[in-house]
């Protein structure tokens, strides 16, 4: 059984070489597995600011959904008002990124959910900080008992089950995914948009089923882009020159909601950020025709929330 | 060491082989597993970066792709690569392929980081490349051919553009870096325009990317060939294919151990087995060959006699000394025997065939020199006692020889004859001795007298005991007889051996107390009845005696009880508590054949006797024997001291008669005197 798993796997991964999709971006996929009943464990985590020192906030306060899964300020604040130094990235889709943090500092989700807990400007809390105060919640004590039949509660059972829910978190139904299911058409202006994008050179980089978060790249290619000494980008991990305002691309799904835009949170609507990328790194400047289009494209990557997206 | 024990050390040593056999098959098959699962994820790692080659190419080819299936391979290949880097089976028996894949792993890192870097210069050089043309459209819209610079622009900008197209096809870094440089060069700051020097900024700023991110470029798809992580992948399957080797040969090596150990098995067994069946054929005690290496032999070899040998009464060396000593007796003669037949060791085999009981089978070879072997063994123990312990033993032997087959059977018949016969110490197996034909007739005399025993065909005669002195009651003694079923009449005596072999006397004398009681109710005098001493050895005869005394006391008071000494008496209490018994009722006690060798006088005073019957060997030769005259002339006057009378049996004529009353007999029992007969 073993080995037919394993040719499988194997003929499976030489295959699908020449499935290479046509267009560059692909649509999200309606389901990926989760276990429900660690998600619905990680939901109430989420939305609860027991995970905070000062029970002051929770994952949701910087992962709004009403702001497409961000923070509507530049940059988020934490704990007594602590300001961080990044905008915060989405939490949608955030399961298919190539790394988690605009950096990618964290490989995994598990990972992610650990860094905002621990970082004293967010939550600010240590791993038994966490784990005590759950295990002191009759709530949290009797539901993670029942998950895993022990009366202990782990750091690692936290980030498990925030993770699990936010495999939950994904948004398969755009209007620009259900052109490309062949579901829906879209709008004529949209299609321009999407033309432009791929002519103009933006889909080099934002591609895939996120368009974007599947690679490294610099934010200023063309036009070098001002960098504050305080950015976490691939220098602050590298120490290398050549990673300074190196970035995760972001992915441009939902982009029409999460603004501000960058890591910065620099441009405040779509016009601005695609006036910026344009000089930055294209090397272009659309007409307006030309942004128009570009913006109804954009707002067809606008999915409804999953039903997971509210407090339980 | 006892059967048990062996069967236990057999049974645990094979389950130590079964469970050898098991931990094997368990073993063996999760090696297999194992091998088999480390080696589908080797090829699952290789099949993976190949993958990622083709697919980091395929990004280079087009110019928007889609990069997820670059993330996707890659992150599948470090899971892949952990998996198997984590899995304990691994590391643990492969350790040279772990530190292959180690190795491997830290080339692919690099490998890896290269790719992301290609993906960002991939992304920033398709830009730039692509927007060239575009910009060139735009400079012959704002140029004009009509000024020097502007011409020198544009036909810059056009080499420039096609060189581009080129260096990038060819992966030349050196052209780049020359083109970048050209455009560098270029004139922006002579042209009139805002427009136009913009144009020419953008120009040189796409050149300095493309120039900046080329050597990414080129790298990354170079080290899709040359990080070496397929020739680290090679010898990790080099590596991996020699430890399976290694542990191939271990694999072998448990498999001949096991193999090994189950012929060891196997021959513990056998040897355990042959030396059991040594072990049965040899007897414990002399280490000589038993009874059934006796029969063995018998089958297999050609002998010419055998001589049986037996230590006489030892039953009673066991009894008074104890087993131990009998037992190292045993042990004595047995060695004693084995140094006389010693010389002759090849010819002559010696064998314990029973308790008491030795054989020495003699070859034809040596079929001359048995008598005079014999005769040595006689004559060693008539002058040589066994030193056991402190006891010094003398210790005689029987021994009977046969040449005829069987040999056991014959010289055993012999034996029993000479036992009976008591008079020698040497009996050689004779055909004509008729043996057999005695046992046979044996045989169907002891059915006879079971059927008559059962068929109330035993009658008492009663033969007249006649006063001497002419002035007493009449007496007689009752003797049984044998009815046939044809009618004859038989004595009792030539039954007297059987009825003591086959435990039958209780049951004669009880049927004879019975008969003779029921004649003594119509008849007056006295009765006497046989009964030998043995007979007073079992208890429920004795008790039956006593009440059947109980319920006829008038014949009770008339009986006499002839005790016969037809062996030699040991234990007298028996007889005097039996006397003691039937004294009450009556009973008066003569003791049957006196002088026949037995008898111990002194023992008699004690015992309270009415009568002595004068045995026949004595009364016989009367008339003639002065010796025998002499003998019973002492008995009259011994009896009449200890207040006893005497009876003469076998007075069967008138010389014989006229003795016994000139020697002041009470009594006379003969023919001469009355015949046994019937009484009605």
């Amino acid at each position: 059984m073993l080995s037919l798993k394993y040719y499988f796997t194997v003929i499976m991964l030489c295959t699908s070489t020449v499935g290479f999709s046509i267009e560059p971006i692909t649509p999200i996929p309606l389901r990926i597995p989760y276990d429900s009943a660690k998600a619905r464990l990680g939901q109430h985590l989420f939305f609860d600011p027991i995970l905070s020192r000062d029970r002051s906030v929770a994952c949701v306060s910087c992962h709004d959904f009403a702001h497409g899964g961000t923070d509507s300020r530049s940059v988020s604040s934490g704990v007594g008002g602590a300001q961080g130094s990044m905008q915060s990235p989405t939490v949608l889709n955030a399961v298919f990124n190539i790394a988690q943090f605009w950096n990618g500092r964290a490989a995994t989700l598990e990972d992610q959910a650990m860094g905002p807990i621990h970082n004293p400007v967010e939550m600010a809390m240590s791993s038994d900080e966490v784990t005590s105060r759950l295990m002191h919640n009759p709530f949290y004590r009797q539901e993670f008992a029942r998950i895993h039949g022990r009366s202990t509660i782990t750091i690692t059972d936290v980030a498990e089950v925030i993770a699990e829910y936010e495999k939950t978190l994904i948004t398969p139904n755009s209007p620009f995914d259900r052109y490309l299911r062949h579901k829906a058409p879209l709008s004529a202006a949209a299609v321009r948009g999407y033309e432009f994008f791929k002519r103009a050179g933006c889909a080099s980089c934002h591609n895939g089923v996120l368009v974007g978060g599947n690679s490294f790249q610099k934010f200023g290619v063309i036009t070098p882009y001002p960098r504050k000494s305080n950015t976490d980008d691939r220098y602050a991990l590298t120490g290398k020159e050549r990673d300074k305002n190196v970035f995760k691309v972001p992915t441009l799904r939902n982009i029409a909601q999460t603004a501000p835009y960058f890591h910065d949170g620099s441009a405040q609507t779509l016009s601005e950020a695609i006036g910026i990328m344009s000089r930055h790194n294209v090397g272009i400047k659309p007409t307006q025709q030309e942004e128009g289009d570009l913006i109804a494209f954009l707002e067809s990557l606008t999915a409804p929330l999953p039903a997971t997206a509210k407090k339980p | 060491m006892n059967i048990r024990l062996k069967i236990s050390f057999v049974v645990l040593l094979g389950a130590v082989l079964l469970g050898g056999i098991g931990s094997f098959y368990v073993w063996f098959n999760s090696f297999i597993d194992k091998r088999q699962h480390i080696g589908l994820s080797i090829m699952t790692i290789e099949a993976l970066e190949r993958q990622l080659d083709a697919q980091v190419l395929h990004s280079a080819f087009v110019l928007y792709g889609n990069q997820d299936s670059i993330i996707h391979s890659i992150k599948t290949l470090q899971t892949t690569t952990k998996a198997l880097s984590d899995n304990p089976d691994f590391t643990a028996d492969y350790p040279n392929s772990a530190r292959d894949l180690e190795r491997y792993k830290t080339i692919v890192s690099i490998k890896i980081d290269s790719i992301y870097r290609f993906q960002s210069a991939n992304a920033a050089i398709k830009n730039a490349t692509s927007s060239i043309p575009s910009l060139k459209a735009e400079a012959l819209r704002l140029f004009s051919t009509q000024k020097s610079n502007e011409e020198v622009f544009l036909l810059a900008l056009t080499q420039i553009g096609g060189g581009v197209f080129i260096a990038k096809g060819g992966l030349d870094a050196a052209l780049i870096s020359t083109l970048s440089q050209q455009a560098q060069m270029l004139p922006c700051d002579t042209f009139s325009t805002k427009g136009k020097r913009h144009l020419c900024d953008t120009v040189q700023s796409n050149l300095r990317v493309i120039g900046e991110y080329f050597p990414d470029y080129v790298q990354g798809i170079d080290r899709l060939t040359t990080s070496g992580s397929y020739e680290a992948l090679a010898t990790l399957r080099t590596s991996f294919a020699h430890e399976n080797e290694t542990l191939k040969v271990r694999i072998q090596g448990y498999a001949l151990g096991l193999g090994i150990f189950y012929l060891l098995l196997l021959g513990l067994i056998i040897t355990m087995l042959l030396r059991s069946e040594k072990e049965s054929r040899t007897d414990r005690l002399t280490s000589l060959g038993n009874r059934k290496k006796y029969e063995e032999a018998i089958r297999s070899g050609d002998f010419g006699s055998l001589v049986l040998i037996n230590i006489d009464r030892f039953k009673n060396y066991n009894d008074f000394y104890g087993v131990d000593v009998g037992d190292t007796l045993l042990c004595s003669v047995s060695a004693h025997f084995s140094s006389i037949v010693s010389p002759h060791s090849n010819a002559i085999s010696l064998f314990r065939l029973g308790g008491d009981e030795f054989g020495l089978l003699f070859k034809p070879s040596i079929l001359s020199q048995s008598n005079r072997i014999v005769q040595d063994i006689l004559h060693y123990f008539e002058t040589n006692p066994l030193c056991i312990d402190d006891l010094e033993i003398f210790i005689s032997v029987t021994v009977a020889s046969s040449e005829h087959a069987p040999f056991l059977e014959t010289a055993d018949m012999a034996m029993k004859k000479l036992k009976n016969s008591k008079n020698n110490a040497f009996i050689t197996y004779d055909p004509a001795m008729n043996l057999r034909e005695m046992i046979e007739t044996n045989l169907i005399k002891l059915e006879t007298l079971k059927d008559a025993l059962s068929n109330n065909r035993i009658l008492p005669h009663f033969q007249p005991i006649v006063s001497l002195s002419g002035s007493s009651l009449p007496k007689y003694e009752s003797l049984a007889r044998v009815l046939s079923p044809d009618g004859s009449i038989e004595s009792i005596f030539s039954y007297i051996t059987l009825l003591d072999d086959a435990r039958l006397s209780g049951v004669l004398l009880r049927q004879m107390i019975e008969k003779t009681f029921s004649i003594m109710e119509d008849h007056i005098g006295e009765f006497s009845i046989n009964l030998s001493s043995s007979d007073l050895d079992d208890v429920s005869t004795v008790n039956w005696i006593l009440q059947r005394l109980e319920a006829s006391p008038h014949c009770a008071s008339r009986l006499i009880f002839e005790i016969l000494e037809n062996h030699i008496i040991d234990d007298y209490a028996p007889i005097e508590r039996f006397i003691h018994q039937v004294r009450p009722y009556g009973c008066k006690i003569a003791i049957d054949d006196f002088g026949s060798g037995y008898s111990n006088f002194a023992r008699l005073l004690n015992l309270s006797i009415d009568y002595l019957k004068i045995d026949a060997s004595l009364i016989r030769p009367l008339a003639t024997d002065p010796n025998a005259h002499a003998v019973v002339a002492t008995i009259v006057a011994f009896a009449r001291t200890a207040n006893m009378q005497t009876i003469a049996e076998f007075v069967s004529d008138k010389e014989i008669y006229d003795a016994v009353v000139a020697l002041g007999v009470d009594y006379s029992q003969g023919y001469y005197t009355g015949k046994p007969e019937a009484l009605s």
